[in-house]
């Protein structure tokens, strides 16, 4: 088990490595994730300590202060981690239930289950995930309610990822279901294989990258969503979030005054993000699409000059096998 | 032909039965909201009443309808509710009793409507212009720059952070537009258009970069398969110019597209709604904001409401036109 483990990581670690987009890419998620997590322990200056209303940046306040006095750069600190969290839970639950369903959905493509997801998935598709969030805490706001910091990430994460799943699952639905018309799925039915294990080992692994691509758009949905989610105010105030931030900036129409470097303090998370999940889409591509793959041959490419009417022409030619390829320079 | 009948009879059902769920979504949210929700509304209801006349009687009776107010069983309420939705009585608003929230709603709806059609349209060919660039030149620097910017900043970046840089820039700094809505009396004058365009070109532009990128990675995903077809490599061994080939990849990658054109309306609403709001545009969004801050449960009830159905009625039509320019789309159903 713990050297199957092992393997799979050594595996997955040589394919981010030999990929040169994948491993730009992890390594700005990572150092993301790192800044993010670190902000929950440490800030450059305590948190809600004033050091005057909206100056501009400075040696000491790289970001400057808001209209709170606060030092914008601790307070964009201290944020990063919940709305990443947020990003996260929403994109792991989108690839989860994405693939889930549209595997299911895929597989068993009978006359009863195509209809039932079909009509699930253009619900989700027409209830906007953003505006569902929002009236679901308007009702809990007019019920003069406070939920916990928990529930109130909770039922956004859900929301989102209840609504957010539909696209991914017509995507990998029509991949399953091209899968499951292959041969060798066939003749594992034919043998008498359970469905869950030719799901689970034969359709699953081919489907993976898709998954994960489900997995990216979920994060920038996730994050999308929440700031998107506190422009209308509705969640509880005790929240630290960028959107939170975001939310400021509006009622406080701090953008009139010109103080762009808070709005850059509560963006510049996520624009980081989107570079680093940016560059690991373009890696993926060559995994979602075995087609795009750039093989390189196995034999090292050897030109030669042919005489082609009064000129030459040069072309490549593999020197195959490795041996007598040395030979082959031995001799030259 | 009755293979076409049979699918589109097909869809309908399917949107048929859809739209009675979000209906239904729609009459469970406020009654699954924890605290009494309907007292509370009936409350806030009353004391912005003066006095007493027919037209509260019927309000109250649309209030128990929408919301439950008094203990009457769920099927009835469910009636009363959807009786309420089909003769187009969403209630009376309480911030701006006694506006019935269906007139409010009708009044408003075009500038968010005309807000998302025009922005999404832009994003649609931006967004397919600037995804063949990248799928063409693969791993290029352009492709980065497609993806990174276009389709990963700007999808997590949220559209009213956009504008307020936008506005903060090029209205307050340089000038060049308005942040004010300008008066509608003077639309129909020259300076009037000048004025409007001014206003309107920000909100719309901040929109489009927020909905450029599903189109834009749709497009360069699209045009990377089509790149590997077979009729593309016979083109290019036939000695065919590589602007010409593009030329034909392109219109063959645009169709999927097509269905991303109605996935992307919700995202579209959803964020010209706080373009709106921030703006104080008197569309949807600005309603939508009044409502929850003064909780005008009616209010935002039905506005819910009305996204959903219009979101709806936006993915019939993509999937009809659809099946109707890719015959696969009909025909692989079987």
């Amino acid at each position: 088990m713990i050297e199957g483990m092992k393997n799979a990581i050594w595996k997955f670690t040589k394919i981010v490595l030999a990929n040169k987009f994948l491993r730009i890419g992890f390594v700005i998620t990572a150092a993301l994730l790192t800044f993010a997590v670190l902000g929950q322990f440490w800030t450059p200056y305590p948190l809600s300590s004033n050091f005057g209303i909206s100056q501009g940046p400075t040696l000491a306040h790289p970001l400057g202060t808001d209209e709170y006095g606060e030092d914008v750069l601790s307070v964009m600190m201290a944020s990063t981690w919940p709305t990443l969290e947020v990003g996260l839970l929403t994109g792991a639950l989108v690839a989860l239930l994405s693939t889930l369903i549209g595997m299911i959905a895929g597989y068993y493509a009978s006359k009863v289950v195509g209809p039932v997801v079909d009509v699930f998935t253009i619900l989700m598709l027409t209830v906007p995930g953003i505006i569902l969030v929002v009236d679901i805490y308007g009702y809990v706001k007019a019920g003069s309610i406070t939920p916990s910091l928990f529930i109130s990430y909770a039922v956004t994460v859900l929301g989102l990822a209840i609504t957010g799943w539909a696209f991914g699952a017509a995507q990998i639905r029509s991949q399953v279901l091209s899968l499951s018309r292959r041969d060798y799925i066939l003749a594992s039915k034919i043998l008498g294989e359970k469905s869950w294990r030719i799901l689970a080992t034969q359709v699953l692994p081919p489907i993976l990258p898709l998954a994960f691509m489900q997995f990216l758009y979920g994060v920038l949905y996730g994050v999308l969503s929440l700031t998107t989610i506190e422009f209308w105010g509705v969640l509880p105030s005790n929240l630290f979030n960028l959107g939170t931030m975001l939310n400021l900036i509006s009622t406080n129409a701090s953008y009139l005054s010109n103080q762009w470097w808070w709005i850059l303090g509560s963006i510049f998370p996520i624009l980081i993000l989107g570079v680093g999940l940016g560059f690991l889409n373009i890696g993926m591509d060559e995994f979602t699409d075995p087609r795009l793959k750039k093989v390189r041959p196995l034999a090292q490419m050897w030109e030669v000059e042919i005489p082609a009417g009064s000129g030459v022409m040069r072309i490549q030619v593999p020197r195959t096998p490795r041996s007598s390829g040395n030979k082959a320079r031995g001799k030259t | 032909m009755r293979r076409n009948v049979k699918f589109f009879l097909y869809k309908a059902l399917i949107y048929l039965v859809t739209f009675f769920l979000v209906l239904i979504v729609n009459f469970i949210l406020p009654r699954l909201a924890p605290g009494n929700v309907a007292a509370i509304i009936l409350s806030k209801f009353l004391r912005g009443v003066r006095s007493p006349s027919p037209l509260i009687f019927a309000e109250i009776k649309q209030l128990e309808a929408s919301f439950g107010v008094l203990p009457q069983p769920l099927y009835v309420q469910l009636f009363s509710y959807l009786k309420g939705i089909f003769t187009w009585n969403l209630g009376l608003s309480i911030t701006y009793y006694p506006e019935a929230v269906a007139q409010i709603i009708s009044s408003s709806i075009g500038w968010s409507i005309a807000e998302v059609i025009v922005g999404s349209i832009v994003a649609f060919f931006l967004g397919n212009y600037l995804g063949s660039m990248a799928g063409y030149n693969r791993e290029s620097w352009k492709d980065v720059a497609v993806v990174v910017i276009f389709g990963a900043v700007l999808a997590a970046v949220p559209t009213f952070a956009i504008i307020m840089y936008l506005e903060m820039w090029l209205s307050l700094d340089v000038n060049i537009f308005t942040i004010k809505f300008p008066a509608l009396s003077s639309l129909l004058s020259p300076q009037g258009i000048v004025a409007f365009l001014r206003f309107y070109t920000l909100p719309e532009l901040a929109l489009v970069l927020t909905l450029v990128s599903g189109f834009a990675l749709g497009m360069r995903n699209n045009m990377m398969h089509t790149l590997r077809d077979n009729y593309v490599i016979y083109a290019e061994a036939l000695g065919i110019r590589p602007k010409e080939i593009m030329r034909m990849v392109y219109k063959n990658s645009l169709l999927p597209n097509i269905t991303g054109f109605a996935l992307s309306l919700g995202l579209a609403i959803s964020e010209a709604l706080t373009v709106e709001g921030l703006l104080l545009i008197p569309g949807l969004g600005t309603y939508f904001g009044t409502a929850l801050g003064n909780k005008d449960l009616p209010l935002f009830q039905g506005i819910f409401l009305v996204v959903a159905i219009m979101l709806i009625i936006s993915i019939a039509v993509a999937e009809l036109v659809y099946g109707y320019l890719d015959p696969r789309a009909r025909l692989g159903q079987e």
